[in-house]
């Protein structure tokens, strides 16, 4: 069972190959907008070192969001292409939760205008929420462990393996029922589009 | 050869499969015009968010309808710009992930080009030819002295002709989108009001930033004089106005650079006061054929994209999986 990962949700490219339950290859770098111009060849140049052909996929998992809106759109878009057509089976995950995976802690990613999205999670389970920096450092004790985007609240920034993460999280993948309604988790509802939609 | 095209550049989500030159196995557009009306305008952020939400939907209908499996497809074609970028981004990477999965040629198309080569689903283009390319986003003279090879001749300094229709409808209180409201109340205006002729820096530009405030300026000349307003002539007054300056171009274009063909493109294409005035200036020109696109093929489709594209895989057009959509391609790097 050959496993394709993908999160280009935030300023990572990460791509990974997972075949049972084993990584045979990964990658994640900084890459922030040339994401969509390096993922599919990168896909491609892991398969071929592996001598693996893009049908030998069985299946994908991507983070769904939150995150960077046009950055979630670009796995998703590859996901519902070979799950639409291809017939792949397609997973998804919350950003912040393959972030954490079974650390406990606070979960940051920066949702630009003095918001971050976040999320507190213990073994796994947590919950996503879009709050202002202000609010966050109410929040946020000393001692607290912070996963992702430190330097928010003046720490280190701090970002996991991760395509280890989306091996650790295989329990908590959502499979994708129906590949026309997979849509991205925004988070940051603006109530006009919500209105027109 | 079958190749199977992806159209995103704005708030068109399509999806078209041709057979060599012109057989359309299928045709599907899904359109967000209802939702973008609400604004008055399209909102990028929406537009992405719902080619990402019916992009999977649309070419599964397009192989549908068109009955083919996925692995006799030849070639990819997409539009990799000019448009908005979140948009240009789900089309291109859906067209990457198709090509790179089914190990097929992937083919860059720009969006005029597109609109230009819509007039070869109908006539045996020749060259030189001569197009003139207008929509809300662009008002371009564009020659090419033969097949697939453009020169922009000619291009807006400012708003587009289309733009400026939409900002006139809006000052006159008309819906979205603003040409059409503008056509039809034209059809019925007549010959009241005048609006100054526009002067460019080049001879072949265009410029349509001044007739808005030449409209605001009639309103409250109008006003002033206590006269009563009356709307369809002013929608007659500034589609005249618009558009005899689209044909003065034209005429000058063709009288310098001696075209064998001329062809209209893009939107505004579909306005009826411009089909007819072009019909008049070169319907029956022993040497100048003129080519108009139908009303289908005049909005946004995967069908011109398409065509373009076969046409660019002739001429050795290739891309790599690394193509990036472009918000602002120039169509002479083509
Ligand atoms: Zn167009």
């Amino acid at each position: 069972m050959l496993t394709l990962c993908l999160d280009t949700a935030h300023k990572h490219l990460v791509v990974g190959l997972i075949q049972d339950d084993q990584i045979i290859a990964q990658m994640q770098q900084e890459s922030w907008k040339k994401q969509s111009e390096l993922i599919l060849p990168e896909i491609d140049r892991m398969l071929k070192t592996h001598k693996l052909l893009p049908n030998h996929i069985d299946q994908i998992v991507i983070t769904n969001g939150p995150g960077s809106f046009t950055g979630v759109r670009i796995s998703m878009t590859i996901a519902k292409i070979l799950g639409s057509v291809a017939h792949k089976t397609v997973y998804t995950l919350s950003t912040l939760q393959l972030y954490a995976a079974d650390k406990s802690a606070i979960v940051l990613i920066d949702a630009r205008g003095n918001r971050a999205y976040y999320g507190k999670y213990q073994n796994y389970i947590g919950k996503d929420e879009i709050i202002s920096i202000d609010d966050l450092k109410a929040i946020v004790e000393d001692d607290h462990l912070i996963i992702g985007d430190g330097s928010l609240l003046d720490r280190e920034d701090n970002y996991p393996n991760i395509v280890e993460n989306f091996l650790k999280c295989k329990a908590y993948w959502q499979k994708v029922n129906s590949i026309d309604l997979l849509e991205p988790v925004y988070l940051k509802e603006n109530s006009e589009y919500q209105n027109a939609l | 050869m079958i190749i199977l095209a992806i159209e995103s550049s704005c708030d068109e989500t399509a999806v078209s499969i041709l057979k060599d030159k012109t057989a359309i196995l299928s045709a599907i557009v899904s359109s967000q015009i209802d939702t973008h009306a609400k604004f008055g305008g399209v909102v990028p952020e929406i537009a992405s968010r719902m080619h990402i939400e019916n992009i999977a939907i649309v070419l599964q209908e397009a192989l549908t309808k068109a009955d083919l499996d996925i692995e006799n497809v030849d070639a990819f074609a997409v539009t990799q710009g000019p448009g908005l970028i979140g948009c240009l981004h789900v089309g291109v990477l859906a067209a990457k992930t198709l090509a790179w999965y089914y190990q097929k040629p992937l083919i860059p198309v720009h969006h005029l080009a597109g609109h230009i080569y819509a007039n070869a689903l109908i006539d045996e283009l020749e060259y030189p030819l001569l197009a003139l390319v207008v929509s809300g986003g662009h008002t371009e003279l564009i020659l090419l002295k033969q097949e697939y090879d453009f020169m922009i001749v000619g291009s807006t300094q400012d708003d587009a002709v289309g733009e400026a229709y939409d900002k006139v409808a809006r000052v006159l209180g008309l819906p979205y989108p603003g040409g059409v409201a503008i056509d039809k109340l034209a059809q019925i205006g007549k010959r009241n009001y005048q609006l100054p002729t526009v002067k460019t820096q080049g001879e072949l530009d265009f410029s349509f930033s001044g007739i808005k405030s030449a409209v605001l300026q009639l309103i409250a000349r109008e006003k002033r004089a206590n006269r009563e307003l009356i709307i369809e002539d002013i929608a007659y007054a500034f589609q005249h106005n618009a558009v005899e300056q689209l044909i003065d171009r034209v005429k000058k274009a063709v009288d310098t650079y001696q075209p064998k063909h001329i062809v209209l493109a893009g939107g505004v294409a579909a306005n009826s006061y411009l089909r007819k005035r072009m019909n008049e200036e070169y319907k029956n020109h022993e040497d100048l054929k003129l080519t108009i696109p139908s009303l289908a093929y005049c909005t946004d489709n995967a069908t011109m994209i398409a065509v373009a594209g076969y046409i660019a895989y002739q001429h050795g057009h290739r891309a790599d999986l690394s193509l990036p959509a472009d918000s602002s391609l120039e169509i002479c790097s083509m």
